[in-house]
């Protein structure tokens, strides 16, 4: 017993929240309980932002018709591969990709990963710090920038507190989180339509279009960032789902058509009321009182979302060899410190966000391009368990010096692709982006490659494509 | 001392759940079949993208 812990209490919390396969028996989600889940994590305050950078570009019908569609595919293409393997073998969804990517390659995606978290951490801590700042200045104070910096960095320290004192914690916030984020959608749904009828919400122009031809496409690629920013996420979930079904499913109907649904909330928000910052349209469509009371609801919903994403960076953290013997409470901070550029210039960020959210398809549309070939073409749906977690040369998913040379260039190259196409910062756009999107060409062309370079190179030579799927005796192992 | 037993203790219970993992077969999770995939992609893909098409 370890600080009033037993040693099996430990290994059951590993087997939970870390890297332990999860056996069939111990699976939480049945078919209801994965659905209540999942829309707990779609119906999120990032949502309404999502909606408002569609505002932008594009107006009521075409705004709807490319989130809900963007976020649905996005979810279906990030899911299918990693939710059905995560489902099956337990697995958490690094190491489920190392099977692809190779035990050293796939902390390269674990970077991605990271970068998610950290990103989307940070965006939301502002928008915490925005709204702060605006309820503020509806009571007569100014605070400014320097009221939003101190929001996020009091956003952080709350968020390190919180999962230090455990994921039980977060469960706490979220039994209030969810139901207020539900009632705040329904009650801004009425407050739009009582203030503007459908005719009148169709006839808004964009509020910030850019090229006219790109301006539909830039709306999809929200939609779909929107969807594949649910990449890191689905192994946490899927692994403790009791059928393939409830691990591929519900993800689709929740995180992705219940998300894409949520996010038209900001999307007619910002048409009707002019701004895409809801914590700028919020007081404005609640008034006084209830648009206070809604920001801050969201700012709680922010606080403890940020502390989920921080929580499933620093367990991602542990796939680092050098990492994994820090104690939680180091591991937790390392992930903070990026965070910290947000204190330093937040507007700035906050106002490139659209740009990272459009990066998220930028990142995850090939890397779930490669998976899929991988794992449905050339693994026929079985993964050898026992070489996840062998560390050694031999081990099946060693490849090249642990590096799947093939699958880490076509997920390299459909980014380039994808940035060449349009490129999320500078939305400077080649080639045929108008017609074919820029996640298309980054997914479908990553894909042919791969299925091609496989063939050629690794099937029968390398990575355990035709060897046992039969558990091995570790060498060397990873945990 | 009581970490490196937990870390024994980890390694044992590893191999313990990977023998047990191995040993699951499709069916204990509910296989999906062809067509079930074949309606699903058509559901999820195939009629956002006609949608995207349509609005555009």
């Amino acid at each position: 017993m370890v600080g009033g812990v037993t040693i099996e209490e430990r290994i059951r919390e590993e087997a939970l929240f870390g890297r332990l396969p999860l056996l069939k028996e111990e699976r939480e989600y049945s078919t209801r309980g994965i659905i209540s889940t999942g829309f707990t994590y779609a119906v999120a305050a990032w949502c309404f932002l999502i909606g408002g950078y569609s505002a932008n570009v594009v107006g009521a019908v075409q705004g709807i018709v490319t989130l809900v569609c963007g976020c649905t595919i996005g979810v279906i293409m990030s899911a299918a591969a990693s939710a059905l393997a995560c489902n099956r073998y337990g697995l958490e969804q690094i190491d489920y990709t190392k099977s692809c990517y190779g035990q050293r390659g796939a902390r390269l995606i674990l970077l991605f990963y990271i970068i998610n978290q950290i990103g989307w951490t940070g965006m939301i801590l502002v928008m915490f710090g925005k709204g702060v700042t605006n309820v503020a200045a509806g009571l007569g104070y100014d605070g400014g920038e320097n009221l939003v910096r101190l929001c996020v960095l009091a956003g952080l320290v709350v968020g390190y507190w919180v999962i230090n004192k455990g994921v039980h914690v977060l469960n706490v916030f979220n039994s209030i989180v969810f139901p207020g984020l539900l009632i705040v959608t329904g009650f801004l749904y009425w407050a739009i339509f009582k203030s503007a009828d459908w005719a009148t919400i169709c006839a808004q122009p964009p509020i910030d279009p850019q090229d006219p031809g790109l301006n539909y496409i830039l709306s999809f690629e929200y939609g779909l960032g929107a969807g594949f920013s649910w990449w890191p996420g689905i192994g946490f979930l899927t692994r403790n789902t009791d059928t393939q079904r409830n691990s591929l499913y519900p993800q689709v109907l929740t995180m992705g058509f219940g998300m894409g649904v949520v996010c038209c909330t900001g999307l007619l928000a910002g048409l009707v009321f002019r701004s895409y910052d809801p914590t700028v349209w919020m007081i404005q469509v609640g008034g006084p009182l209830f648009g206070v009371l809604s920001l801050l609801l969201v700012a709680i919903a922010n606080v403890s979302a940020s502390a989920m994403m921080m929580y499933t960076a620093a367990l991602a953290l542990r796939h680092i060899g050098a990492l994994r013997a820090l104690p939680w409470g180091k591991l937790t901070l390392l992930g903070f410190i990026p965070v910290l550029a947000y204190v330093i210039m937040p507007s700035r960020l906050y106002d490139g966000g659209s740009a990272f959210l459009a990066y998220n398809a930028t990142m995850f549309a090939p890397i779930s391009a490669v998976l899929l070939v991988d794992y449905f073409l050339l693994r026929r749906g079985r993964i050898n368990v026992s070489q996840v977690f062998e560390d050694a040369p031999e081990g099946h998913y060693w490849f090249w010096h642990g590096f799947n040379l093939p699958a880490l260039f076509c997920a390299f190259f459909g980014m380039g692709l994808y940035i060449w196409l349009l490129n999320p910062v500078t939305y400077a756009a080649h080639g045929p982006v108008r017609f074919l999107t820029a996640s298309g060409p980054a997914t479908v062309l990553p894909m042919l490659l791969y299925a091609i370079l496989a063939y050629l190179f690794l099937v029968g030579k390398s990575g355990g494509y035709r060897d046992t799927l039969d558990a091995l005796p570790l060498r060397k192992s990873n945990l | 001392m009581s970490d490196e037993l937990f870390e024994q203790a980890l390694q044992v219970e590893l191999v313990k759940r990977i023998d047990a993992v191995s040993s699951y077969t499709e069916e204990d999770f509910g296989r999906i079949s062809g067509m079930e995939w074949m309606v699903f992609l058509l559901l999820g893909l195939l009629i956002p993208c006609v949608a995207v098409w349509w609005a555009a």
